[in-house]
């Protein structure tokens, strides 16, 4: 079958990269728990286990069936973030889920991948002419606009930039003009008292504290003051496995979910973030790889625009941790504590693996 | 001009651009890193440590005050109180409702809790009942478990075993007022905060706060967030404050009040003259000073405030009084010490001496005291002669030796509140009267009269500081081995006015020869007092009305003297409020304290 074929295209480096930092994650889980599988670590595990299978199952798919399905996953996740608006579930202060009885259903998460898949499929069918000229951009601006603006809504500062950033990354990678980027870039600059306003107060004390910790450090500044102080006292070695006195004095809050390489840092120093972020790095080099041997702009610029996706998501959660980023509640790719984010980046990775399987392949427009 | 490039090689350029971007953000990240963790770690090592460690306090135990001969004045016992911790457990209310059933509080107590609770964090505990009855704790320990937030402590509290007698000279101790909080800060402010502190507030407790206090010790625990102490780490013990031996005399205190006690009004000090140390120093009427310590009900306040003869005032240190014929001494000796009389001066007294139209009377006004030395004048208390000796002397030089035995600033002793006394000068009167001094007032003054204040540690001194032949005795509650520095007087002028005090007592002519001691081979010295409060009119004075006068009318009686006459020991001074005459009132109760004194 066509489909086992394609077992041997699956890169083991990437399955054992995903399974070790996976692993220090149930670590870390384990001493958030003060010296517990539960009631985090054995759960993680579990989903760990579904999301490697699906990973697999994804990665033994054809990039031409997402290709082909690229716009229809686009609508079904504008669909359901319209829908979350109408009837959410409401939790943690923000209307963001919708309860599928199984597990919650986030669709801010689902478009981040059937966003990149829709820019990459569009990219994909215009030729090189077309993208240097303005009015074909305004289809990708639209698509990547529309959702984040419903994101903001809910509001969720965090993923909406997410989505404007690996949006324009693919337009990036797809040769437009360096200077355009530059000039809206200006534009931006210049409209942001605009969209200051547009901000929620909560999201602008988040900036104004992020931009001075010390104005509040007791409430909007306790996490990020916290966060630096449990970083910081772990020095270069750390202090050791179980050893985090902040986090385990309850001093740290959210230590299994955002500030969970906060917890790291605490117990396993220096030394330990540079060993974490060296596998983030090896497995960001493959992803990387895979994109430059796919054969098709849809393979390459949806692996590289995932890559990015999964770039931003330990960029701006350790630099919010480490306080050089507003808190904007991103979690750490394969180690913080959550459902939905292990699922959207098994899957995701699962397409990635997907695209190197086209090497050997043609494809038309 | 558009260059067509092919897809492929474009989107590598581009992507090892975007590639290039990311690993400089990754190594900001990484310098961000290295910031935190290798130059700033210590910086966050202390905070991490500020947040998770915390001292708990642990209270000094207050040191004694003894006796000379170590008996305790002073002492602490072991007592239990109630505690709201409402950082224990939220429904710390309830509990609250349910201690008032229990050990019966009455409404006023729980308001005074719950405004408290307004004012403070929930980490500060407040006390609810300071001590606990016996009965108390068995019934709040029974329940305890059902009463989360409220924490049974047991502590040390001040007692005095005896109350009345030392209420003025110990001072008591109480909680820090709102001001005395204001001054304080950083350590020693968690100190103030404990419900066990307590501060001196007057007498011996205040003078000597800090050898008393000693240093509070920490005991280091380790606590999460919500401020639960999770484990306990390092204890450093405190260092419990010193015991304070005084040169008071259990005894000689004690026996002075069970003699005094039953007058309205009556101070009285006893010092020895070789060391200057206090050996009794009694005030009445007094009060329970043990009922200070956890803070006086208004009860027991309001009847203190009012009381007519003010408790409330240290007599023997706050008290002001004119010290009559007792001052004669200063005047006698500032004539010896300006050369202006000798020994064998004598004076004549018809019993009165006009100035400028004004009668001056001598005590004895009717037939006056004849030709007198200065010997006899003062076994007799002439008046004339001393205003005869005023008028050669001057008032100026009469004030400055009056300073140097003591008189009009405060002791070196420095009681708390301690009143300065007033000895006037031509000057003095100028600044602050803003008038010429008139030879009428030195005529006062030579008597110890008109302006003319001294309190009644004062006058002891000065009787000590003449006693022992003009050393610059100094008072103090610690006995001192220190000799004395020489005040530069002739010991012959000191001699002379021995002896005229000793003729007081001793001699049948002078003015307190029945009040004699009643001991073997010991003679007392001395002189009587009497000041008055209330101007007389010469119809008063030839009807005697003034018997019948009411108390706060009637003179003042003074005593102020030193035992034994040929090595003295002991100086004493005695003031009985309103009492009269110094030779009937004062002096017996002086030769009854000497007598006292002397049998140790």
């Amino acid at each position: 079958m066509k489909f086992f074929e394609r077992v041997k295209y699956l890169d083991p480096w990437i399955y054992v990269l995903v399974t070790i930092v996976a692993s220090t994650g149930f670590l870390m889980l384990y001493s958030a728990a003060l010296g517990s599988l539960n009631p985090w670590a054995t759960k993680q595990m579990l989903r760990f286990g579904v999301g490697i299978f699906i990973m697999t199952w994804v990665g033994l798919t054809d990039s031409r069936f997402w290709l082909s399905s690229a716009y229809i996953i686009y609508g079904v996740s504008l669909a359901l973030l319209i829908g979350v608006e109408v009837m959410g579930f409401v939790g943690m202060g923000a209307q963001r889920w919708i309860d599928l009885y199984i597990f919650n259903l986030q669709p801010s998460e689902l478009m981040k991948i059937a966003l990149v898949l829709a820019l990459a499929r569009y990219f994909h069918s215009s030729t090189f002419e077309e993208t240097q000229q303005n009015k074909y951009l305004f289809t990708p601006i639209l698509l990547m606009a529309v959702p984040a603006l419903l994101v903001m809504r809910q509001p969720d500062l965090g993923t909406a930039m997410m989505l404007l950033f690996s949006g324009v990354v693919i337009v990036f990678l797809s040769g437009v003009q360096i200077w355009k980027f530059l000039v809206s870039g200006g534009i931006i600059c210049a409209s942001l008292p605009i969209l200051w306003h547009q901000l929620h107060e909560y999201q602008q004390k988040r900036i104004l504290v992020f931009l001075n910790p010390d104005l509040d450090p007791r409430h909007a500044g306790y996490h990020v003051t916290q966060s630096k102080i449990a970083l910081g006292s772990g020095g270069f070695w750390g202090k050791g496995f179980m050893e985090g006195t902040q986090a385990h004095l309850s001093f740290l809050p959210e230590k299994q979910t955002d500030f969970i390489f906060t917890m790291f840092c605490e117990e396993f120093g220096m030394a330990g973030a540079l060993f974490l972020l060296t596998l983030y790095t090896i497995l960001m080099v493959r992803f990387y790889l895979i994109a430059f041997a796919a054969r098709h702009s849809f393979a390459r610029l949806m692996s590289a625009g995932l890559a990015s996706v999964f770039f931003f998501y330990i960029f701006v959660n350790t630099g919010m941790v480490m306080g050089i980023l507003p808190v904007v509640g991103v979690p750490l790719p394969l180690m913080s504590y959550g459902g939905t984010s292990m699922m959207t980046v098994l899957f995701s990775v699962g397409l990635i693996l997907s695209a190197r399987t086209t090497v050997d392949q043609r494809f038309g427009r | 001009m558009l260059c067509v490039m092919d897809p492929k090689t474009l989107f590598t350029k581009r992507a090892f651009l975007l590639a290039g971007g990311q690993s400089i953000l990754g190594m900001g990240l990484i310098g961000r890193l290295y910031w935190l963790q290798v130059q700033s770690k210590d910086h966050f090592k202390m905070l991490s440590d500020k947040n998770r460690l915390h001292g708990e306090l642990i209270m000094p135990l207050r040191g004694q005050i003894l006796d000379e001969h170590g008996h305790v004045l002073a002492g602490n016992q072991y007592i239990h109180r109630a505690i709201l911790m409402r950082s224990d457990s939220d429904q710390w209310k309830d509990s609250l409702h349910r201690v008032r059933d229990l050990i019966q509080l009455d409404e006023e107590a729980i308001e005074t809790i719950l405004s408290q609770t307004q004012k403070k964090n929930r980490f500060t505990p407040l006390v609810i009942k300071d001590p606990l009855a016996w009965e108390e704790v068995a019934k709040l320990e029974l329940h305890l478990l059902n009463l989360p937030g409220i924490r049974i402590e047991q502590g040390q509290q001040r007692f005095y075993p005896y109350p009345y007698e030392f209420c003025h000279t110990l001072g008591y101790v109480g909680k820090p007022s709102e001001k005395e909080m204001e001054t304080i800060s950083g350590e020693a402010f968690d100190l103030y905060q404990n419900p066990g502190f307590r501060l001196g507030k007057t007498g011996v407790e205040k003078m000597y706060e800090k050898t008393l206090l000693g240093e509070p010790g920490v005991k280091q625990v380790e606590v999460n967030a919500y401020r639960q102490v999770v484990r306990e780490l390092e204890s450093y013990p405190p260092q419990h404050g010193q015991d304070l031996k005084t040169s008071i005399n259990l005894q000689l205190q004690n026996a002075i009040y069970e003699r005094v006690k039953d007058y309205e009004s009556v101070c009285a000090v006893v010092m020895d003259i070789k060391t200057g140390g206090i050996k009794a120093a009694v005030s009445t009427p007094a009060f329970d000073i043990n009922q200070f310590t956890n803070g006086i009900s208004q009860k027991l306040w309001g009847p203190l405030q009012s009381n007519t003869y003010n408790p409330l005032l240290c007599k023997f240190a706050q008290g002001q009084y004119a010290p009559g014929s007792p001052f004669k001494m200063m005047t006698a000796l500032a004539g010896l010490h300006t050369k202006k009389i000798t020994p064998e001066t004598q004076f004549f007294c018809p019993g009165h001496y006009n100035l400028n139209g004004h009668r001056f009377h001598c005590w004895r006004h009717e037939h006056g005291h004849g030709h007198m030395n200065l010997r006899q004048a003062l076994a007799q208390s002439c008046d004339v002669y001393f205003y005869e000796l005023a008028l050669r002397v001057g008032v100026d030089p009469i004030a400055e030796v009056a300073k140097k035995f003591g008189l009009g600033e405060v002791t070196s002793l420095n009681f708390p509140h301690e009143k300065s006394g007033l000895i006037p000068s031509k000057s003095w009167k100028e600044k602050v009267r803003g008038k010429k001094w008139t030879t009428s007032e030195t005529i006062l003054t030579s008597i110890g009269q008109g302006y003319v204040l001294a309190t009644p540690l004062q006058l002891c001194l000065m009787m000590a500081r003449i006693a022992s032949k003009g050393k610059r005795v100094e008072p103090s509650f610690i006995t001192n081995n220190e000799p004395f520095d020489d005040l530069g007087f002739h010991v012959d002028d000191l001699d002379i006015i021995c002896a005229g005090m000793r003729d007081v007592m001793s001699d049948p002519t002078g003015t307190a020869y029945g009040s004699r001691s009643m001991m073997e081979g010991v003679d007392f010295a001395g002189k009587t007092g009497t000041a008055q409060v209330r101007r007389l009119s010469q119809k008063d004075r030839e009807s005697k009305a003034f018997y019948n006068w009411p108390w706060h009318w009637r003179d003042h009686a003074l005593f102020t003297g030193y035992a034994p006459a040929h090595d003295p020991k002991y100086a004493v001074s005695v003031v009985v409020e309103h009492g009269g005459s110094g030779g009937r009132v004062a002096a017996p109760l002086g030769r009854d304290i000497m007598t006292l004194a002397m049998k140790g």
